[in-house]
């Protein structure tokens, strides 16, 4: 992928995240390359086990080692590698600059601390200021993402909070040190329909705001819709098309990716209309299918695919896809 | 199985039969709230579902719709006795189950039976396939040695997997063929009605669709009658002819499934498909914001009880709590303005210069 002229924040170069068990090796990520332009949202999407929690703990440096291990690729943080970096100068990076917001909001709070001492914790950690300024750059922080009477909340336990609410409270916290990556994992997987869509537009709002970038991830197609300004689509893991929103709902190219869209009942769909299904179910990552990954469910599979890696092909500016079809050094 | 059911009576304009197979009346489900220092007492109860009717018919998929603490999964569980109701009436096949003993209960657990939302915790681990589907046919005496091997390849196939899945453990399998699995369990007493509580909500996309797909085709054939629960509203929409949208222990509105999503007239309704994420980036929707949180259900507001999150309230909303009524052909509504709100002359009360009304919605 080009950089172009546009202001690339992070650059994942072919990264490869394995994990030895013991039952053999799991290629969880197999060679992943994209970049994240500032003030962008990219949307990270796949099944379960395709890879996305995994891409998202690597940029981190949070893959727990053993058994897990990046063995290949690289990571480019505003140009420098994160790979080479000692652990005290990731630190700085990770909740200063590049922040997570976790699914369960629940299991990533300290249920023994109150949600003030959390963030304060962070803020001091991150910035140099005093006791007082932390704890009222924590009131505003949670005044910002909508918890009424925050001044009195800071001193609350996260089981006096709502699940909508403790989510609200983790991307408070993400941004205490105002990151200038956010990444979202599944973050509003575990709320109802209407709290989704508070915790949507919040986000939104923080990124008009303060030109935050996010890595959305999520199986939520909708939201994919709605959040997004460019889509990865992850399969076994491999990105397996990647384009801005648009092309990806409107002019889908790899088979997958056409499933996957096939496959959600849309509000306006008949109930006599069959859903579109994809056959097979994922596969096992210690023995992955030879060839494209995705080759035993595909439809459109050709004999070549069960042999030859697809490599990744730029079909039209910024939208690349890796299939055999669009191949053409490969014969028909 | 033989295809018995879609026989006897014929299927109505909304497509499923005029026969009602399970009748629910002003049902209650409270659990205790315990507290106290030396002896656990009552002292209040959690009113989980608070007085809800509704009817099924045969063939029908009614869909119960609402958020997390609505008390959904509360009615599938006391309409199967898992729980015993608190008050109310269950009618099914023309009998009151709560005058049944606990013998009959049982028996007449073969004909109302449950799809649980995780299928891996819901198969008991050490029983092959096989084991896991004779188990209620076991459990009823109903098994005939030499026809064992026969039910279940018959229903394995029925519901897509092969005979030889038979004898594989639930570990071997995938999640969409667990819960496939699951539905075949089900199935194996030739139920009337399934309660289907969340049963793709731990599924992948691809197999999701595989399963909605199923459970349509199963209906189709034999004329089973669901109550499905999700919180995708796009997949209730998908499946249900009916639609029930409930929000703490009531219903707010009930409708057929098109004029429920098309031309919602509760004020809940309308906020929570307002905020349906759309899979086209090109629709912009506009969202109808509902502030505030979810009161809990030890203590429902007076009134209507969602006066303290509506943006159409008046000061009756507070006082009085609305019927169930009968908008128009089958659609009902529990709204004292549904009519005003649905004709557009009902003005939003941050409009209204009421200074009782703003003070009181203050108050809460």
């Amino acid at each position: 992928m080009e950089d172009a002229a546009s202001n690339v924040l992070l650059k994942l170069d072919d990264l490869h995240t394995y994990f030895f068990t013991e039952d053999g090796v799991v290629k969880a990520v197999d060679g992943v390359t994209f970049d994240v332009k500032e003030g962008e949202v990219l949307g990270l999407v796949g099944e379960s086990g395709s890879g996305k929690t995994v891409t998202a703990m690597s940029i981190l440096n949070l893959i727990p080692q053993p058994p897990g291990k990046i063995v290949g690729g690289d990571i480019l943080w505003k140009g420098k590698s994160l790979l080479d970096l000692p652990d005290s100068e990731l630190r700085t990076i990770r909740g200063n600059q590049i922040a997570v917001v976790f699914q369960d909001p629940m299991t990533s709070l300290n249920p023994v601390l109150t949600i003030g001492k959390q963030i304060m914790e962070a803020i001091i950690l991150h910035q140099q200021v005093s006791e007082e300024e932390a704890e009222d750059k924590t009131i505003t922080l949670l005044e910002l993402v909508g918890i009424p009477d925050a001044a009195k909340r800071v001193g609350d336990y996260p089981w006096q909070f709502s699940g909508g609410m403790r989510q609200r409270v983790m991307i408070a916290l993400a941004l205490s040190c105002n990151p200038d990556l956010l990444i979202a994992d599944e973050p509003t997987t575990a709320l109802d329909v209407t709290i989704q869509a508070q915790v949507l537009k919040l986000m939104r709002e923080l990124k008009e705001k303060f030109q935050t970038s996010i890595i959305l991830i999520t199986h939520d197609i909708g939201v994919i819709a709605e959040m997004c300004d460019r889509v990865a689509v992850m399969y076994a893991g491999n990105i397996v098309e990647i384009a801005d929103v648009y092309s990806i709902f409107k002019n889908p190219k790899h088979p997958y990716t056409v499933g996957l869209l096939g496959a959600i009942p849309s509000v306006d769909s008949k109930r006599e209309e069959e859903l579109q299904t994809i056959p097979g179910s994922i596969p096992n990552l210690i023995s992955p299918p030879s060839g494209c990954r995705f080759h035993p469910r595909c439809t459109k599979a050709m004999p070549e695919c069960s042999t030859t890696v697809p490599a990744t092909i730029e079909l039209s500016p910024g939208h690349h896809v890796r299939c055999l079809l669009y191949d053409n050094s490969t014969m028909k | 199985m033989e295809d018995s059911s879609t026989s006897d009576t014929k299927k109505n304009v909304s497509g499923y039969h005029d026969e009602v197979v399970l009748s629910v009346r002003n049902l209650r489900k409270y659990y205790p709230v315990e507290g106290g220092y030396f002896f656990t007492r009552k002292i209040a109860d959690i009113k989980a579902v608070d007085g809800v009717s509704f009817d099924l018919h045969k063939g029908e998929t009614l869909g119960l719709v609402g958020e997390s603490g609505c008390g959904k999964s509360t009615i599938a569980r006391t309409l199967t006795f898992l729980y015993k109701p608190t008050a109310g009436e269950v009618w099914f096949k023309g009998v009151d189950l709560r005058t049944l003993s606990r013998g009959e209960l049982r028996a007449n657990a073969k004909e109302l039976t449950m799809v649980f939302q995780d299928p891996a915790a819901s198969l008991d681990p050490r029983f092959t396939v096989m084991q896991s589907i004779l188990e209620p046919l076991e459990i009823h005496n109903l098994v005939d040695e030499r026809e064992k091997y026969g039910i279940v390849r018959d229903l394995l196939i029925r519901v897509g997997l092969s005979p030889h899945h038979a004898y594989r453990y639930p570990h071997e399998l995938s999640g969409g063929q667990q819960q496939r699995v699951g539905i075949a369990r089900a199935l194996t007493m030739q139920p009337q009605v399934i309660l289907l509580d969340e049963p793709v909500s731990a599924l992948d996309v691809s197999v999701r669709a595989s399963i909605i797909n199923l459970l349509i085709q199963l209906q189709d054939d034999f004329s089973f009658s669901y109550i499905f629960i999700a919180h995708d509203l796009s997949v209730v929409k998908k499946i249900s002819h009916t639609v029930a949208v409930m929000y703490l222990g009531k219903i707010m509105e009930i409708g057929d499934v098109d004029d429920v999503y098309n031309n919602a007239l509760h004020p809940y309704t309308q906020a929570l498909m307002s905020a349906i994420p759309v899979p086209d980036p090109t629709v912009k929707k506009e969202r109808i914001e509902l502030k505030g949180e979810v009161p809990t259900p030890i203590n429902p507001p007076a009134g209507c009880r969602f006066c303290t999150r509506c943006r159409f309230v008046r000061q009756k909303c507070f006082l009085e709590e609305p019927e169930l009524v009968e908008f128009e052909n089958n659609h009902r509504v529990a709204c004292h303005f549904a009519k005003e709100i649905n004709e557009g002359t009902h003005k939003l009360a941050d409009d209204v210069a009421d200074e009782e009304l703003q003070k009181q919605r203050g108050l809460i």
